[in-house]
This record gives C-alpha cells, structure tokens and sequence, in this order.
C-alpha cells in the first residue's frame, strides 16, 4: 500500500514541475508583450509619415493595438502607458472628451500609484488648457497639486500654474499662483518637518521665490538647508545655486567667489570639487582677477593629471587670461600647445581654425591670411574621402568652415559634394551646398537642383521633404521679386 | 570511406534494435530544453527570484524585460549549456558509451551498472571535456581573430564551427577509452590521440558528416534579426531549439559511432 501510493506520487512530481512552470509567466511580462506589439505596430503606421498624414484609419488601428493591452491587463503600469498613448492619438483627432475619459480611467484604475494618478490628473488639465478653457484648467491643475501632494508633478504643478497666468497675461492670477505656491510649499514643510520631504520642498520653495523674483528670500531658504543639512550634497547644491544666482542675476561676481571659496573649504571631499574649482576660476577670469584664475587653473592641471577633459578646459581657460591680458604670442603658442598635448580631441583639430579666428578677431590681417593657408593645408592633408570616422568628419567641416572664410566656393562646393557621397544618411551636406548656391552664388538654378536631389534621396524623410518644398517655395518667389524688380 | 560507413550502419542498427539507446541524448536534450525554457522564464517570478539579480548585475536591468530578455537568450543558454554539458551531459555521455558497449556484445543494456560506471568515471570524463572544450575555445578565436570585422559572417561563422570540431576530433576517442577500458585521465588522452592517428581519415569522415546537421542552423542563425523584425523575438527561441534537436543528433553520432570503432577494433585485435 506504501509502495503503490510513493509510486503514484513519483508520478506526480514531473506534472507539478509543468504546471508550476507553466503557471510563471507573469501578467507584466505578458503585458510587455502585447504593449511591445502595439508599438510595433504604430511604428509600421507611422512610418515616413508626418502627423498631419494619418488618416483616422491609422489612428483607429494604433489605439486597438494598445487597447488590447488596457483591456487584457489593465493593472499594469504599461495598461496605464498604452492609455496615455491612446489618449495622446484622440487628442491628435481633437476628439478631447475621449481623452479626458481615458485618463479619468487611468486615475481610477491607477489610484493607488499616485505617480501614474498625478500624470493622468496633469494630462486632463493639459487637455483644458489646449482647448483654451482657462477655470477647467486651473482646477485640474489644482487636483493634481491637492491630490498628489508629494509626487513630483504634485511638487511643481504650483510653479506651472504661475507660469500658465504669465502665458495668459493674467499678471493678477500670476502673482496670486506665485502666492498660493510659496503657500503650498511653506504648509508641506511645516506638515513634513525634519524630514526629507521638507528639504525637498525647500528646494521648489527657492524655485517659488526665483519666479518672484525675490531673490533675498530664495537666498534665505538656500541658507536654512546649508544651515539645517550642512553636510547633505543639498547643502553643496544649495551653495553652488546661491553663487550661480549672485554671478547671474545679481552680477556680484564678488559674492558668487566668495561662496564658491567657503564650499571648497568646507567640503574638501565634496564629489563634484573639480568642477567646482574650475567654476571659481572662471569666475576669477570673469572677474579680471587674471593671476588668480591662471593660478588655479595651473593647479587643477597640476592636482588631476588623469583628467584629460578638465585638464584641456584649465588650458583653454589659462588661453582666455592671455587673451584678456593681449598676450598674443601666448594665446597662440597656447592654442599649438593643446593640439601636441591633447591631439586625439576636437579642440586639437580646431587647433589651426581657432588661431586663425583669433588673428581675426584682433584685426591682425596679415597673420589672419598666414594662419588660414595654414589650417587649409593642414585639414587638406589630414581629411580622406574614404575615412568614415568622427575626426575625419570634424577635419572636413573645419576644412568647409575655413574655404568659406576663404570664399573658395568651388573648393567647398566640390568637398560638400565628396561629404554628400560618402555620407548618404547625412542630408546635411546637400543642404549646405543649396544654400551656398542660393546664398552666396546667387545660382537659384543650380540650388534649385540640388534641393530636388535632397527630395529625391530622403524620400522618406517626409519633414525635410516638407522643409525643402518651402525653400523651393521661397526661392521661387526671390526669383520673381527680383525679376519684377528688374 | 568504407569503414565510416560501415561504423553508421552499426550505429543505426544499433540504435533501430535498441530503442533505449536513445534515452542518454534524450535526457540530455530534454535537459536543455528545460533550461532553455527556465531562461525564457528568468524575467517572471519565481524563477525571477534566483535568476533576475545576477541578469540585471551582469547585463543590466533592461534585459529582464521584453523583448531584451528574449535577445539575451543565446547568451545566457550558452552559459547554461556549459554547466548541463558538464554535468548531467557528461553522466549520460559515459550511460551512453557503456550501452553501445551491451549493444555491441549484444548483451540487454544495463541501466544501473553502466550508470555506476559512468558515475566513478566522472571526474575523468569531466578532464576530458574541459580539454576538448579549451582546445575548441581557444581555435575558434583563433579562426575569428584571423578574419577582418568586415568578412561575411557567415563565412567566419562556419569556418570556426568547423574548426571548433577539429579540434575536438583529436580527443575523441578519450572518453570511450576512459569507459570502456577504464583508463586514467592522461592514459584516455594519450590513447585516444593515438586512436586518432590511426584512424585519421575514418575519424574525420565519421564525424565531420553528421556535424554538417549543423550547417543549415549557422545559414538561419544570420537571418535571426531579420525575422525578429518582420516576424516576433521568439525567432530566437526557436533557432535555439532547432539547436538542441541538431545537437541531440550529432551527439548520438559522436558518441556512439568513436565507441563501435574502438571496440570493433578491440575485437579485431
């Protein structure tokens, strides 16, 4: 008896080893599935077409593809994405009381997920706002802000119901918004006290006094946070904005120095230093304290020896004290130095196309022609047809750059030509010779061609396509103001 | 020539009079079947709960969804591949070896003393396929190492499975020895290459042929991305299917048919 059940179980276990695996598929990996096919699907519809070329047809058969994933698995996060999608589409047909259900429906099904509920609630206010009926707007602005308090949407929708007045001209709503929002902000702080939340909204409440512009008072809750949380990375945010603000809007280049020298003393450690240092140097140069930014650009390149971008931004920066204090030779030799020390980046490659600008920029026209043959011959060596890579890319639109300073046309009507053949995917090249036939040739003719070229090879790219008619269009028209003209 | 085809007659004879030869390869295919399977799974819970942390350390959390997850497929069933061929593969090779062995004496096949057999010899067996498996490695990088990237893939595809099986061609013989005759893991080496030598051409020509199953796969395997976009990712589920039944038949061959060899030769002695 003992033997005859063991048996008949030994039999049971390869039934439960299926059924257990045929019992894991999960609904989400189900729904990624079903959502993975609607994409597909309004990928092959949408292909080459522009949004005004959809027929209600192909909306039609977008919105079955993801309604199959709402209605197979309406509780998963991707029932909620299909939804907005579809949303989305009946919004392109303007049929807006569809929309404003779907989303109604995300925020019932999905209220549980106040992230999902908050952006569903943000949708429908958005609707109103298009449709231009300004009270509807505002008050689904305002459930967003009272129903999902702490979400990110919940946080800012204060500042963009502001922002929504300042667009409508509505000073007094703005300023009333601007109120309501330091109001909202002040009341979660004092609610969410001590905790993370609070320092969180003290950043929005900054943000509140910025669109104020009341800047002493953002300048005062930056300073709490420092105060509160000083060794926090937001206590280090705060100061770094704080400065910004004093350098940008208050132009106290002083200040700004100021705060930036106490953030590197307090927080030697701090994760983003160099940054920070190099900022004060900047600052230091803005500030025509030359000997300073040059010192500490010197020693950013002295202290991160591995840091090959920083150390090229110090000598570009320690480039701009020379220029600042007329020091030719050295900007120059500055600029040569970089491209020995650093020959693998864009800024080496510019090498000779930024000496030549600067020759020009000081009006030095004798040197100005010397550098320009210069960085000619130089790019002229170093770009191959054949070379696909990026720095071969970057050497021929500086060697482009140059015979346009040079006025060669036919050089860089004949290099445009080589790029376009090489480079099929990048209509940018065909563009560029269009508008040197139009512009500086006045070949309309000739512009004309290679417009239709463009049109004829990007096909598919039915916004160029649509961008190149204009230009057609507008060229045509030229053409006959100035024959009337005549 | 003669001799090969003489060895495959055995084999299918063998195989159509005893049905139960078939049970090794069949275990070890259903094996990795069943791992493909469980790799399909890996994004859905419970098994997501062993095999989604090392996915989303290794690869990133981006392949525990669809349909990245089916892409990494291969992948992961090669890894997975490895460890079943290492393991339950090697214990059904040797349970294979020692039945071709009843079948030859035309004796009934002993399930439980060639298992035992297979069993004790299995750390032998285990030296033994590491070398196959290193020696297979390492040529297949040298073959594609040898090729610019832009060479036809398909190309170089086929030119390291080729070169992947001759190289495990010199040891083929070593496991059958370890078996049959019960030798150490050096002495199954050594003997087998000296196997190997003897019957140079018989080998490669009993060998090579069945393991041209695997052609066709190669030639499908570069039109994978394309059928994933025309068609759904679980192209990729079934050309690795595909893969364990092309699989399942070339090792009946390369097990069975070194076997009948050596022991024919045994006896010829």
């Amino acid at each position: 008896m003992k033997n005859n059940t063991r048996t008949q179980f030994k039999k049971l276990i390869p039934v439960f080893i299926v059924l257990i695996l045929v019992g894991c598929s999960s609904n989400r990996f189900k729904a990624e599935k079903l959502f993975w096919q609607a994409e597909k699907k309004a990928s092959k519809i949408t292909k080459g077409k522009l949004q005004e070329d959809l027929t209600d047809k192909d909306i039609n058969k977008m919105i079955s593809a993801y309604r199959k994933v709402v209605s197979s698995y309406p509780l998963e996060s991707l029932a909620a994405q299909s939804q907005f999608v579809i949303a989305n589409l009946y919004i392109s047909q303007k049929e807006y009381d569809k929309a404003l259900a779907e989303l109604k429906s995300v925020i019932q099904n999905f209220s549980s997920r106040p992230k999902i509920a908050s952006a569903a609630q943000f949708g429908r206010a958005e609707i109103f706002e298009k449709r231009g009926m300004t009270d509807e707007a505002i008050t689904e602005y305002q459930k967003v802000v009272d129903l999902y308090p702490l979400t990110p949407l919940g946080l800012s929708t204060p500042l963009y119901i502001s922002q929504y007045y300042k667009r409508l001209g509505d000073t007094e709503g703005q300023r009333k918004a601007r109120r309501q929002a330091v109001r909202n902000y002040k009341k979660l702080i004092f609610d969410y006290a001590d905790t993370e939340v609070a320092t969180m909204v003290q950043n929005y409440l900054a943000q509140a006094y910025l669109q104020q512009e009341d800047w002493d008072e953002a300048i005062k809750v930056w300073d709490e946070i420092i105060i509160k949380h000083p060794d926090t990375p937001q206590a280090i945010r705060s100061l770094i904005t704080k400065a910004e603000l004093r350098a940008r809007e208050l132009d106290d280049l002083e200040g700004a120095i100021k705060i930036y020298q106490d953030c590197i003393k307090k927080y030697p450690k701090a994760e983003f230093l160099k940054e920070i240092k190099l900022r004060l140097a900047d600052l230091y140069l803005e500030n025509s304290q030359i000997y300073k930014a040059k010192d500490t650009y010197s020693l950013l390149i002295k202290n991160y020896p591995n840091d090959e971008d920083l150390i090229l931004r110090s000598r570009l920066g320690i480039i701009n004290c020379f220029k600042k204090q007329g020091l030719k030779d050295e900007v120059v030799k500055g600029y040569w130095d970089i491209q020995k020390t650093h020959p693998e980046t864009t800024a080496a490659i510019s090498t000779p196309y930024l000496v030549y600008r600067y020759y020009k920029k000081i009006g030095d026209s004798q040197n100005e022609k010397i550098a320009l043959s210069r960085a000619i011959a130089g790019y002229e060596k170093n770009f191959s047809v054949n070379k696909k890579d990026k720095e071969n890319l970057t050497t021929a639109r500086l060697l482009f750059l140059c015979y346009s300073e040079k006025k060669d046309w036919d050089k860089a009507l004949s290099l445009l030509r080589d790029l376009a053949d090489n480079n099929p995917k990048d209509p940018g090249f065909l563009l560029s010779m269009a508008v040197i036939y139009s512009r500086e040739l006045n070949e309309s003719g000739k512009a004309k061609k290679i417009y239709q070229e463009i049109i004829n090879k990007y096909s598919d790219n039915k916004a160029l396509v649509k961008l190149i008619k204009e230009q057609i269009v507008s060229l045509d028209e030229s053409l006959l103001e100035r024959n009337t003209g005549k | 020539m003669k001799l090969a085809i003489n060895i495959w007659k055995r084999t299918v004879i063998a195989l159509c009079k005893n049905r139960k030869l078939l049970v090794p390869f069949v275990i070890s295919a259903g094996f990795s079947g069943l791992v493909l399977y469980i790799l399909y799974l890996a994004p859905s819970r419970p098994v997501s709960l062993v095999l989604a942390p090392p996915i989303r350390a290794f690869f990133g959390e981006k392949f525990l969804h669809y349909p990245y997850s089916i892409y990494l497929l291969p992948k992961l069933f090669y890894y997975a591949q490895l460890l079943v061929n290492s393991t339950i593969g090697l214990i059904m090779t040797g349970l294979a070896i020692g039945f071709v062995k009843d079948a030859y004496n035309k004796e009934e096949l002993k399930t439980p003393a060639d298992l035992a057999v297979s069993f004790k010899r299995y750390f032998t067996l285990l030296g033994i396929w590491a070398i196959m498996f290193l020696s297979m490695f390492v040529i297949s990088e040298l073959v594609k190492r040898a090729f610019p990237a832009e060479a036809n893939q398909l190309l170089i595809d086929c030119l390291v499975y080729i070169a992947g099986i001759l190289a495990q061609l010199v040891f083929i013989y070593a496991m059958p020895i370890a078996i049959l005759e019960k030798k150490g893991f050096l002495g199954s080496l050594k003997q087998g290459f000296l196997f190997f030598k003897k019957f140079f051409f018989t080998t490669i020509v009993l060998i090579i042929v069945p393991a041209a199953i695997y052609l066709p796969l190669l030639i499908l395997n570069q039109y994978v991305p394309k059928l994933i976009n025309k068609l759904w990712p679980e192209v990729v589920i079934i050309a690795l299917g595909l893969g364990i039944l092309a699989t399942f038949i070339i090792d009946i061959f390369f097990t069975c048919a070194p076997a009948f060899l050596l022991l024919q030769n045994k006896d010829e002695k």
